[in-house]
């Protein structure tokens, strides 16, 4: 991290630019989509269900969804994007021929990538409160979290895409690691429903935290151990960052 | 090895390699290299494919690191301190690695952020390069929609955005029409009054000529030849050549009627090299048929003569 200095900023400034040049087709998904699954998760599968966990599923639901939707928009910019920007237009090769140093220049992109989870989770967001399921005190420091949850993923996902020579390697971490991670982190059911010998591996996955914590911030349960869950968050967070710097720095120096 | 000693008076070079190695595993790309560049030296790699002049000029630029030896730019380790050095360098790589989705324009701005300039100095000077490189009327246009031409033109131009006091040149115009080239040959001169210095790469002998004054032969990760295009035709090759369509027997022939000429084959052709036209006329008289050609020699002879392969595969 020695080599870090507000060069990166000039790499975030980039890739927000020629997301803003394309956003026609950026912006809008983003902002339709949410709502369309919220009215189907609320209207249809909640009508079946009386209450989760002292809730309606809707309100269950809901910080799952913001934190996966985020993580996952972080995840597919650090993965597909960067591989697309560093391989085939050479755009890495170019920026380090400048005074960016490559630890800058991964700054850059994990701040970008946080700052596309956050968009996405700000649209998830305000389509909940029209739907009265977020309470407005809790907006700002849900967004604050998940822009952390961003940057976490999307610094595990740069330092996939530093290591692979191909983008099939995408497909088995997104299949393999990320999907399955859902199952495990509380975001569509209560973790008393996983059997007892996985729970110890479920906490040890920051994003149960991450989930857990979003859903305490929305639903009024915060006690002691949320101090706990947001430092497990924020270290795991400044590790994999430490690492995926490194390890970018490995792939483009040679 | 070409050794500078310093005195008071002697500036300091500007680019010092010395026994310069860069190994990956197995496959030693560059195996000991020794140069030097002085201020306004326009200075040209010349060689085939995979003699290592791409990586050597990347670990100049600090993008690849040396496995030993030393090498310094600007008086300064290139493993100490590569952000020093590349504020003051211009880059042209192989590839045109602009960014598609931009226009030409942004391309500029942006990149010149990289070197933290930003404002109306900077925005001045975009504009003084692209009337430079004649890309003004293209200035709001998207990448993919320019041509080869124009997105090569398009990277000299950003290379040169920092005020850069060296710039480097991977193969600048491969590829390009001749219009263009001649264009960009003409645009690097100019530059070259204006006091920068030029290191270029190329495997074209007509830019290598053209352009540099000074040549390192490479081949295999070596250098095996240096000096000026002339003398080293001088030395190796001698003015003229004459290329013959010969077999065997008619090589040995001439071999034994003229032991003072050189000679090379390079598959079907044979290559007689004289020190001027005389001395190959009587062959031409002799042997000479549609298929065989009596002309000034060039650097390319050079290579053919030290290395026993074309320089183009």
């Amino acid at each position: 991290m020695r080599a870090v200095g507000p060069r990166f900023v000039q790499v975030w400034y980039r890739d927000g630019h020629v997301f803003a040049k394309l956003w026609k087709t950026n912006l809008f998904p983003p902002l339709i989509e949410p709502f369309l699954f919220l009215l189907a998760l609320g209207i249809g599968v909640g009508y079946y269900i009386t209450s989760i966990d002292g809730v309606d599923y809707l309100s269950f639901v809901a910080p799952g969804i913001i934190v996966t939707t985020a993580i996952l928009q972080a995840t597919f910019e650090c993965t597909y994007s960067a591989y697309f920007r560093m391989a085939f237009q050479s755009t890495y090769d170019a920026i380090i021929s400048t005074p960016v140093a490559p630890e800058e220049l991964s700054l850059g992109e994990i701040g970008w990538g946080a700052t596309r989870a956050l968009i996405t989770a700000a649209a998830v967001v305000f389509a909940l409160t029209v739907v009265g399921r977020m309470p407005p005190i809790w907006i700002l420091p849900v967004l604050a979290l998940q822009f952390v949850a961003g940057i976490h993923f999307a610094a595990l996902s740069l330092n996939i895409t530093s290591r692979v020579y191909s983008t099939e390697y995408f497909n088995f971490y997104l299949s393999g690691v990320i999907f399955p991670l859902q199952m495990l982190t509380g975001a569509y059911f209560p973790l008393s429903r996983i059997p007892e010998v996985l729970l110890p591996l479920a906490w040890a996955l920051p994003l149960t935290s991450m989930i857990d914590l979003t859903r305490g911030m929305m639903l009024g349960r915060l006690g002691w151990y949320s101090l706990l869950e947001l430092a497990y968050i924020v270290v795991t967070t400044v590790i994999f960052v430490e690492l995926a710097l490194r390890s970018m720095r490995r792939r483009l120096i040679q | 090895m070409i050794a500078m000693e310093r005195t008071p008076t002697t500036p300091a070079p500007l680019i010092e390699a010395t026994d310069l190695v860069k190994r990956y595993g197995e496959l030693t790309a560059v195996n000991g290299v020794d140069f030097t560049v002085a201020p306004r030296d326009f200075l040209g790699f010349l060689g085939p494919n995979g003699a290592g002049k791409t990586t050597l000029m990347k670990m100049i630029y600090c993008l690849v690191e040396p496995t030993s030896g030393s090498l310094r730019v600007f008086d300064t380790d290139v493993r100490a301190d590569p952000r020093r050095i590349k504020a003051r360098l211009g880059v042209v790589p192989q590839e045109n690695n602009l960014d598609p989705d931009l226009t030409v324009w942004d391309n500029l701005l942006i990149y010149s952020r990289y070197f933290g300039l930003r404002g109306a100095e900077v925005e001045g000077r975009a504009r003084e390069l692209l009337d430079f490189m004649e890309l003004m009327d293209k200035r709001n246009t998207v990448i993919g929609k320019l041509s080869g031409g124009m997105k090569r033109r398009l990277v000299i131009a950003r290379a040169l955005l920092n005020e850069p006091e060296v710039v480097i040149l991977d193969e600048p115009t491969t590829g390009l029409d001749p219009q263009v080239r001649h264009l960009i040959w003409d645009r690097l001169l100019e530059l070259r009054e204006q006091g920068l210095t030029f290191l270029v790469t190329t495997h074209y002998m007509e830019e290598a000529e053209n352009l540099c004054d000074r040549l390192l032969i490479m081949n295999n990760g070596c250098i095996i030849a240096r000096g000026r295009p002339l003398d080293l035709v001088r030395e190796h090759v001698g003015e003229f050549v004459l290329e013959l369509v010969a077999d065997p027997r008619l090589e040995a022939e001439i071999a034994q009627a003229r032991p003072d000429l050189g000679r090379q084959r390079s598959g079907q052709r044979l290559y007689l090299y004289g020190a001027d036209a005389e001395q190959l006329a009587p062959l031409v008289r002799r042997y000479g048929s549609r298929e065989s050609r009596l002309r000034p020699t060039s650097v390319e002879d050079v290579f053919l003569k030290l290395t026993g392969r074309e320089i183009r595969e």
